[in-house]
């Protein structure tokens, strides 16, 4: 409910980071990630960014040839998730101080230490980039005074 | 994106700019660069092979640094992701777990998150990990355990876990609070009954300080509201209040983003409101402001404000309406749909769509750029768009927009959507088709596109409605002819889905003859040649275009060949169905008169009559018997016809063993003893509850198996059988048996006697018994032809009133909009008023339900709004005092012969009294800075204080608000600053006090003695206005020994001048006081004048008011003025009763003393201070009558803790109780007290006050059935039990 998972999907439709909220194996997850790729990237620029898909709703953002992508039930607030894909950007940006695609492919733990401290029990819960990475980066410090 | 050379990691790092991370080893970032290179999904399959074989290999190895294994499990996590299922891992990740380095632990966690599920039997292992973290010191390890217990805990496990979550509730640090308000969403998601114990807590994580855990909480709210809202109503004053600040950018900044204070956080409590303001007016009133508020501010070019403004235009429309909120929307939905990105247009159609279920008019100002959207090449936008039609849909445009859902249903492949669409066509079809024929039409193209999709019903609704037709008999003949063509016409379709098959084939068997142009034999042919095709399902299909070949073929007397042909066919159907409608038919051709009697035109809403018992045949079957005929033997049951497994209600099943013993065989060769012992036999079957029974023909209620013609017998509600007696006439008198033996018996008895109508009889009896099972199918055709049609009737007739049943669940919505396109005025009638009116009602039952509904839901939260609202009003009336300096609402004021001050009225005159205005203002000089800013007119939410037990109430006023916010150090008065904007709800000041409720601090204001003005329970000045027990500190007990007037001087007892009782106001001639003394039945106050002259009084007279509430009792209660003589020295008593109708906190008695002297009237001025106590009396009561009274009959409640009270024992407290307040302790439990006491001697106005004992605290909950009357006690007992 609320939010159903939250992708990262390149242009080639290679999946970056991939979070759900309910439980798919692994099979249906490909497959539907490459299902629902397809039809992001056949939209234009013009069109909207939100889509109906099997009985519940893809909202999705490109940010150069990455595509974020969330999939919410049908009473959610279309633009306040993508209003909150852009915070999930700004606050990656942030930690890892200019994110780009590789960024997170390296980093892909600390990408979803992040998503954790936003959304949880599939609703999203902090939208305060101090408090998302603090935690994460007081984990960073010891780990970095430990080694 | 450039891809990385082979450079050791940190200058690699160095030259992109990306962020590899230290020490990852070069596998790991070969393996990046594979996966980010590969171009194909071939190639990326292969690569995520390869590296799973490897980890495999590598897993398995003993000693594994605590770095390789981090960095396996995130390659793990790497394949798992792209496709390939790693399951050896898990284990692995499960140890990970274990170790205590955070980053480790952590990439543990995260491993298992991702790679598990909540069923997952390695969650098992896990779960003591997860109780060890949580218990952990270490904050950041409670954390990450609260995460994932967010995401891993399944129902059973939360036990296990709940106890370790419990604590962290109440943790110091911020962060963990909300995470184990996260965990408890998560484990009500699983198993909402596993934290209904700690709803206190979750709510007091509403009102924490930091907003993060506040905004946690919310979430779990939406959830709860969800399942129930009726619960969560007394939370909505909070919500709002919530709301409101983050509105006013009262939150810290770290919260804004882009300029919008917390947007989410804002969003969603919208959505809560407009959960709890559905149908509720009360509650949905109380969020009219802040939603305008909301609706201004949101009001900039931002997306995030776009959709706040969204969400707040879906709260207005949805709660309880207010025109001018709805307004308002609508003007905001205006701008989204005038902008050009695809977006915002989007959300303004659906915004429009929920305006326009409020108010249909608001969508035409809109038409143009509505139907642009619907044009739009961009899909979304159109089906928004069609959804907004839908609910526009009124019976002037359904034809258009009808069309254009049809259209869109043609075009689309989608199956979700079909299955969206279809019902929604129907429905609209259904509800506002201008006319028949256009419905029919409608039905039909609907059928051929998406007929799978479409339920039987609705086929039958169609049938129903072109065999019932309407009163005018035109317009049904042309619905019929134009039914009936149209139909002929796609006879010839190559593909037709079955319920149109099923609907053709009626139709035109029904109709065909009116369908004049079309040439009969060729429609009989089409009709048939149906059958070669397949279908979904065939037996139904086919038994209806079977039906309807006899139909036709009755109708007009041809039987080509070719249909006998195709007959004989299927005669040999897999389908027992079908194979007896064929024969049946075949048989029935035989005989053209009695064909077209079973099949009569245009009679299928006529009842048949069946002559159940076949008494037409008696008279054959008597002579059969006569000649020698074998009576019926019922012995074996013939299967040769399914038995369906009914039988009616009145007969029971009992068993279907026959257990009466078969009488003695008898000679076979005595043709009547014979008889007799079959009759006999038979005789016994009969009695036999199961062969007597005819099992009900009725099938089952779905008329889709109406074809299934079930044989056999009819009505079981025959009568039972008749006694043996040897007579054969009894056998034919007998119901059918099972198996219809019976008249199989008649049959061939009858058929002995009489001709066959087939062929001619023949000696043979087999032949005999082919023309008699001929005959029988005949008569049971027959039967059955009948009986199926009325079935088809009924059932038709049945789903008929389902549909209608089931219609207001449609019809929740209630729309009728105006048309975007054309007025409703020009709509033509619909001819099916029937319907309609059927509908209207439907429609305005619900409506009247919803009404009440409505009604119910807002008494149901008048109670407690209704409290609030009180509450609220006093604080606010006593604002709104001209700030002078004080606000001492009590202030009575000597010298204005005001009458009957109450507590709230009057206060505004605090006008103060010379002397006395100088001792107010020394005691308030330091509330004149508090009282001015009253400036929270508008209330936020109370947090309660959760100290108090009696939950339930919720004080209302800002005060307390502000009060919890601060720091415990601060005072109330300093408080009503800023500091309550930012440094209340700023997570750095974590006050832990913060459930303080503030109610000492007023205490520079209470001190003083003597201050006996006051025992009118004023809210005394606290700006804050403090809810229930005012906490004015002004409040003096009134029947303390030191009550004084205000006039002259500080009074004192009056006992020490030799004067009685309590002085009052004293000149040089007269001094007056009085005495107070309480009876069972009312209050006696003697006022004694006592003349200090030297000469005798003149004009003496004493004038006495009761306060409001107050009234006399005494034998010269109408008097008001009392003339009194008193000689020099000597003084005069005036004894007047009192009973009080309503206590209230104020009450008193005002009089004044006139004299004579030397020529002009002197007057003293006075007021007896009386106080709820004085009309309180002890009442005994049990345990159980406490309780009852308690629950039930005493509502009005105030509660109030006192902070420092030297009554620290409950035998103390017992005492003291009793004599300051007249209540008698009912019962002592451990630390709590419960007393009563009741008004004078009204057993009917009772007091009730619980106590706690928490040295040095005190806490204390009054309840009485009238608010004046709790608040007034109330006030008393703060006074008297305060040190």
């Amino acid at each position: 409910m609320g939010l159903r998972f939250f992708l990262l999907v390149n242009k080639q439709g290679q999946t970056r980071v991939a979070q759900y909220y309910q439980y798919r194996d692994v099979e249906t997850r490909v497959t539907n990630e490459a299902e629902i790729i397809r039809k992001c990237l056949a939209r234009t620029e013009k069109q909207c960014s939100f889509m109906e898909y099997r009985g519940f709703k893809l909202i999705f953002r490109r940010y150069a040839s990455l595509y974020f992508i969330v999939g919410a039930d049908n009473d959610e607030n279309e633009l306040a998730i993508l209003e909150f894909i852009h915070m999930v950007v700004e606050t990656m940006d942030q930690y890892f101080e200019g994110v780009c695609e590789l960024d997170i492919m390296f980093n892909i733990d600390k990408a979803h230490f992040i998503l954790d401290e936003m959304i949880a029990n599939g609703e999203i819960v902090e939208t305060n980039k101090t408090r998302i990475i603090a935690p994460i980066r007081v984990i960073d410090k010891v780990d970095k005074l430990s080694s | 994106m450039s891809r990385a050379p082979k450079l050791p990691s940190f200058i690699a790092s160095h030259l992109q700019g990306a962020n590899v991370p230290p020490g990852a080893s070069k596998e790991f970032c070969n393996l990046i660069k594979a996966i980010g290179e590969s171009g194909t999904n071939h190639e990326e399959t292969r690569i995520i092979a390869k590296e799973a074989k490897v980890l495999e290999e590598r897993l398995r190895q003993p000693n594994i640094t605590k770095k390789q294994m981090k960095e396996y499990l995130i390659r793990l996590l790497y394949c798992e992701m792209l496709g390939k299922e790693v399951s050896f891992g898990y284990i692995h990740a499960v140890k990970f777990t274990q170790h205590s380095s955070l980053l480790e632990k952590r990439v543990g966690y995260l491993a298992v998150s991702l790679l598990l599920h909540e069923d997952h039997e390695l969650i098992y292992l896990l779960v003591n990990t997860i109780q060890r973290d949580l218990q952990s010191t270490n904050i950041v390890e409670i954390c990450m355990a609260l995460t994932v217990v967010c995401k891993l805990i399944n129902a059973e496990m939360i036990p296990a876990v709940l106890q370790y979550v419990v604590p962290a509730l109440g943790h110091s640090r911020e962060i963990v609070r909300k995470k184990a308000v996260l965990a408890l969403h998560r484990f009500y998601q699983r198993s909402p009954s596993s934290i209904t114990h700690l709803m206190p807590k979750i709510r007091r994580a509403l009102y924490d300080q930091d907003p993060g855990v506040m905004a946690a909480s919310l979430n779990l709210f939406y959830d709860m509201i969800v399942d129930d809202a009726s619960k969560n109503k007394d939370l909505v004053p909070s919500f709002v209040s919530v709301l409101k600040q983050v509105v006013e950018h009262r939150l810290p900044k770290d919260f804004d983003y882009h300029k919008v204070p917390a947007p989410w956080m804002q969003i969603k409590l919208l959505k809560i409101l407009a959960l709890l303001g559905k149908d509720d007016r009360a509650a949905s009133e109380s969020m009219y402001e802040v939603l305008r508020d909301c609706l201004r501010r949101a009001d900039i070019q931002s997306s995030a404000a776009y959709a706040v403004l969204y969400q707040c235009v879906l709260t207005c429309t949805q709660i309880y309406p207010s025109s001018q909120l709805v307004e308002l929307a609508a003007k905001s939905v205006g701008r989204f749909l005038r902008t050009d990105n695809n977006n915002l247009k989007y959300l303004g159609i659906t915004a429009l769509a929920s305006v326009v279920s409020v108010n249909p008019s608001y969508a035409s100002p809109h038409k143009a750029l509505v139907i642009e959207c619907l044009d739009d090449p961009d899909e979304t936008l159109k089906r928004k768009t069609l959804d907004l039609l839908c609910k526009m849909t009124n019976p002037a445009n359904v034809k258009v927009i009808v069309e254009k859902l049809l259209g869109y249903l043609k075009s689309t492949v989608d199956t979700y959507l079909r299955k969206d669409l279809v019902p929604r066509i129907i429905e609209l079809a259904e509800r506002y088709a201008p006319d028949n024929v256009w419905y029919v039409e409608t039905i039909n193209t609907l059928f051929q596109t998406a007929g799978d999709l479409v339920h039987d019903r609705i086929a039958h609704n169609l049938m129903r409605l072109i065999a019932e037709g309407t009163e005018d008999d035109e317009l049904d003949a042309e619905l019929r002819v134009f039914a009936t063509e149209s139909y002929i016409e796609l006879l010839e379709e190559p593909s037709l889905p079955d319920v149109l098959v099923q609907t053709m084939a009626w139709v035109v068997g029904e109709y065909a003859y009116l369908a004049e142009d079309y040439d009969q034999e060729i429609v009989l042919q089409l009709v048939c040649d149906l059958l070669n095709r397949t279908y979904d399902d065939e037996a139904t299909t086919k038994g209806w275009i079977i039906t309807a070949i006899a139909k036709l073929v009755a109708q007009t007397g041809l039987f080509p060949n070719a249909v006998r042909d195709q007959l004989q066919v299927w005669l040999s159907s897999v389908s027992s169905d079908i194979q007896q409608r064929c024969a049946e038919v075949l048989a029935l051709v035989q005989n053209g008169s009695l064909m077209r009697e079973v099949l009569p035109i245009d009679a299928s809403c006529e009842d048949i009559e069946v002559d159940e018992d076949l008494s037409f045949l008696d008279s054959v079957v008597q002579t059969a018997l006569q000649n020698g005929a074998r009576p019926y033997e019922a012995h074996d049951i013939n299967i040769r016809k399914e038995q369906p497994a009914h039988t009616t209600e009145s007969t029971n099943v009992a068993s279907t063993f026959n257990f009466e013993p078969y009488e003695a065989p008898q000679d076979p060769d005595q043709a009547s003893s014979s008889a007799a012992f079959n009759q006999s036999i038979f005789s016994n079957a009969q009695a036999d509850p199961v062969l007597s029974q005819l099992p009900s023909h009725r099938g089952a209620g779905d008329a889709s198996s109406t074809g299934t013609g079930r044989t056999t017998p009819t009505d079981a509600s025959s009568t039972a059988a008749k006694p043996s007696a040897a007579s054969a006439l009894q056998v034919k008198a007998r119901r059918w048996g099972r198996g219809g033996d019976l008249v199989k018996k008649q049959q061939q008895q009858a058929a002995q006697e009489q001709p066959s109508t087939t062929e001619a009889a023949e000696g043979a009896s087999h032949q005999q018994q082919q023309q008699q099972q001929e005959d029988q199918q005949q008569q049971q055709r027959q039967e059955e032809e009948d009986r199926r049609r009325r079935e088809e009737e009924a059932a038709a007739k049945r789903q008929a009133q389902q549909r209608a049943a089931s219609r207001p669940m449609d019809e929740e919505k209630r729309q009728l909009a105006d048309s975007i396109f054309v007025s409703a005025d020009n709509a033509p009638v619909s001819p099916r008023t029937a319907r309609r009116s059927r509908a209207k009602k439907s429609r305005a039952a619900r409506g009247a339900r919803r009404r009440d509904g409505g009604a119910s839901t807002a008494a149901r939260s008048a109670a407690p709004v209704g409290d609030l609202l009180s509450l609220d009003d006093e604080p606010q009336q006593q604002q709104q005092q001209p700030s002078a300096g004080d606000d001492l609402m009590g202030l009575d004021l000597l010298g204005d012969s005001q009458p009957a001050v109450t507590s709230t009225t009057t206060a505004s005159h605090a006008q103060q009294q010379d002397a006395a205005g100088d001792l107010l203002g020394d005691f308030f000089g330091s509330s004149t800075t508090t009282t001015a800013p009253s400036a929270t007119t508008s209330s936020s939410p109370p947090p309660p204080s959760y100290d108090n037990f009696m939950s339930s109430s919720l004080p209302v006023s800002n005060a307390q608000e502000q009060q919890q916010q601060q720091t415990s150090g601060q005072d109330l008065l300093g408080g009503l600053d800023d500091d309550f904007g930012l440094g209340g709800l700023s997570m750095s000041s974590s006050s832990s006090q913060q459930q303080q409720p503030q109610y000492a601090s007023s205490s520079t204001n209470g001190g003083g003695g003597g201050m006996d003005l006051l025992s009118l329970g004023g809210f005394g000045e606290s700006s804050t206005d403090s809810t229930g027990g005012g906490d004015g500190g002004l409040l003096m007990p009134s029947n303390s020994a030191e009550a004084t007037t205000s006039a002259s001087t500080a009074g004192g007892d009056g006992a020490e001048d030799g004067i009685p009782g309590t002085l009052l106001v004293k000149d040089d001639n007269f001094v007056v006081s009085y005495v107070k003394e309480q009876a069972d039945d009312c209050v006696h106050v003697d006022v004694h004048v006592k003349n200090m002259t030297s000469h005798v009084s003149s004009g003496l007279v004493t004038k006495l008011d009761g306060s409001r509430g107050l009234d006399r009792v005494d034998a010269h209660k109408l008097e008001t003025k009392f003339g009194m003589k008193t000689s020099a020295g000597g003084s005069a008593t005036q004894r007047t009763s009192w009973i009080a109708a309503s206590i209230s906190a104020g009450m008193s008695i005002q009089g004044q003393t006139t004299y004579l002297q030397g020529g002009a009237t002197r007057t003293l001025r006075f007021k007896i201070p009386l106080s709820p106590p004085d009309f309180l009396r002890p009442l005994s009561l049990s345990t159980e009558e406490f309780g009852a009274m308690w629950q039930s009959q005493c509502t009005a409640e105030r509660a109030q803790m006192i902070t420092s009270s030297p009554v620290t024992t409950v035998d103390d407290l017992s005492s003291s109780a009793l004599e300051t307040l007249h209540l008698s302790t009912v019962a002592i439990i451990g630390a709590e007290v419960i007393m009563a006491g009741q008004l004078l001697n009204n057993s009917d106005r009772v007091c009730l006050i619980h106590w706690r004992v928490d040295a040095p605290t005190l806490h204390a909950a009054v309840r009485t059935k009238s608010m004046p009357f709790t608040e007034a006690v109330l006030q008393v007992v703060v006074s008297s039990f305060r040190s």
